[in-house]
């Protein structure tokens, strides 16, 4: 009897399966979630009775999801979204052929090093929110500069990344590819590269997340559409509602993002010890 | 195709890190392998014997000397000079096949080549059923014959192996000496084997050069000429062992390090 029931403590998983809605089974972590937005909604509707708060101040879940159907009725949802999307998707798709050749070039090249490392590791420093200003007066407020300031942002996360990635590489990997005959080249890409792939992910995974927190910003000052635009446009017309859907819709897309990229190394890296 | 290597007078030194004194590791070596020789290089750990094989395979440069292999100079790795990791060296994003694959399209051989050979290799190591697996769903064993198959497929004239089994258990061991001596004797070829086992030693060598810790000298330099295959058990073959072992008691004895304590 005894032994039984140590088995069975054995075979108990380390994380709760999460309760079954019609067979469905929901993760624990979307059971905290859709909790804490329930109880907001609760409060809302107690304050609807007893007004111990503003609720213009601070809408509840229901009033969000209101404001976002609003926004879609009156067809200037997809304008926002699609301005912010694609100003992250241009600016990442500039940065990281940018950053990997470059992190090649400095790790490969001695003089490469010399000449950029240290401009590199002197800007890496300065929050890219501090250069905007400057961008806006270079480059003036139109989509170049947005680009631009993605670009910058996400440059640094994936060029440290994969350097350091290339400088980590086995030397016993690039050993044997060497007395497999392979050429410089072969060995970059059948060694370096595919060595370096999974870190270049992981970067390119916190590299988005920041572009979305910068987007914001370069909305604020500089931008007649778009999801940062959108929050201080509402402030203006005191849109709380408004201001809350555009940023719930930011958290929305860096967490769809981000589990899009997460399913594709698991799909591209199914190799890794884990 | 087989060679003949020839090292002349090959020394080997390391700069020291921060102002520490140079450190050499091999000094004035010398050493005539005939095509299709089994040489082990036996001693104790830092002789300088995987230093040697490493300048072999032209994975470092040499400080002063030289080494030729079929009368030409090495002068970086080459596919002519196949190698054998202790840590396998597998690339772990690769399948099995697709590893052992990979040095035969770097030779550009056809399609149908390239998968004949592979297939043929696989199954000589009998891991064809596991070619699908990545190296990280392999035992150690099964890894270095993967590694083994994918230097072997290549077709090197000489074969240079650093410690391969040296990371396995003993049973392992024994069955993967049997097995690469099997395939040694289906198609001859140099063999350079670095290890520290006298037993594995005795097993695999035509030839065992006893290196000791002084700067990688050679002490000894002694034939094994007992018939294959070879009865590990047999008292010829303990004969044998005690023989080298005697070699490699004095290869320490003659450390200068030691004689100093």
């Amino acid at each position: 009897m005894a032994s039984n029931s140590d088995i069975s403590d054995i075979e108990r998983p380390l994380v709760p399966r999460g309760p079954r809605l019609r067979g469905l089974r929901v993760p624990p972590k979307a059971v905290t979630l859709i909790t804490v937005i329930a109880a907001w909604q609760a409060l809302a509707i107690l304050n609807d009775f007893w007004q111990f708060y503003n609720a213009t101040l601070v809408p509840s879940p229901g009033g969000i999801v209101r404001a976002t159907i609003e926004l879609w009725r009156e067809g200037t949802l997809w304008t926002h979204l699609s301005a912010s999307c694609l100003r992250v998707l241009r600016g990442m798709g500039l940065a990281i052929p940018m950053a990997v050749a470059m992190a090649y070039l400095v790790a490969t090249w001695k003089w490469a090093e010399i000449v950029f490392d240290p401009v590199i590791e002197f800007i890496r420093p300065v929050p890219s929110l501090a250069l905007l200003p400057i961008f806006i007066v270079w480059f003036g407020i139109g989509e170049l500069t947005k680009t631009i300031f993605i670009t910058y942002s996400a440059f640094f996360i994936i060029f440290v990344a994969t350097l350091e990635a290339i400088r980590d590489v086995d030397p016993v990997l690039k050993r044997a590819a060497g007395s497999m005959g392979m050429s410089p080249r072969q060995m970059a890409y059948h060694v370096t590269f595919k060595s370096v792939l999974p870190q270049i992910m992981v970067s390119i995974r916190l590299a988005l997340a920041t572009s979305w927190f910068v987007i914001v910003g370069a909305e604020f000052l500089a931008a007649n559409e778009g999801l940062g635009y959108l929050i201080n446009f509402s402030r203006v017309w005191f849109k709380i509602d408004t201001m809350m859907a555009a940023a719930a819709l930011i958290g929305v897309l860096g967490l769809a993002s981000n589990y899009l990229l997460l399913a594709l190394e698991r799909r591209l890296f199914a190799w890794r010890e884990r | 195709m087989t060679a003949q290597i020839s090292i002349q007078g090959l020394t080997k030194t390391f700069p020291g890190r921060n102002e520490s004194a140079d450190f050499t590791a091999l000094s004035d070596i010398s050493l005539e392998i005939p095509a299709n020789e089994f040489v082990c290089l036996l001693g104790p750990s830092g002789c300088g014997k995987s230093t040697l094989l490493g300048l072999v395979a032209g994975h470092e440069k040499s400080s002063a000397g030289g080494i030729t292999v079929a009368g030409t100079p090495v002068t970086g790795p080459a596919a002519e000079r196949g190698m054998v990791f202790q840590q396998y060296a597998l690339f772990p994003w690769y399948t099995v096949e697709q590893n052992v694959r990979l040095g035969l399209r770097i030779k550009r051989l056809s399609s149908s080549e390239q998968a004949e050979q592979t297939e043929r290799m696989l199954r000589a190591v009998s891991l064809w059923d596991h070619r699908d697996k990545f190296p990280r769903e392999l035992s150690g064993g099964m890894k270095q014959r993967a590694a083994i198959a994918r230097t072997l497929a290549i077709d090197p004239d000489v074969l240079l192996m650093d410690e391969p089994f040296g990371a396995l258990d003993e049973q392992t061991r024994n069955r993967l000496q049997d097995e690469l001596l099997a395939i040694w004797q289906g198609s001859r070829r140099t063999v350079v084997f670095v290890t520290h086992s006298v037993q594995e030693a005795v097993t695999l060598a035509d030839r065992v050069v006893v290196m000791g810790r002084d700067k990688g000298r050679i002490v000894a330099d002694l034939r094994i000429s007992l018939k294959r295959p070879r009865d590990r058990m047999s008292v010829e073959f303990v004969e044998a062992e005690r023989e080298v072992s005697a070699c490699l008691a004095r290869a320490e004895a003659s450390d200068p390090a030691d004689r100093a304590a």
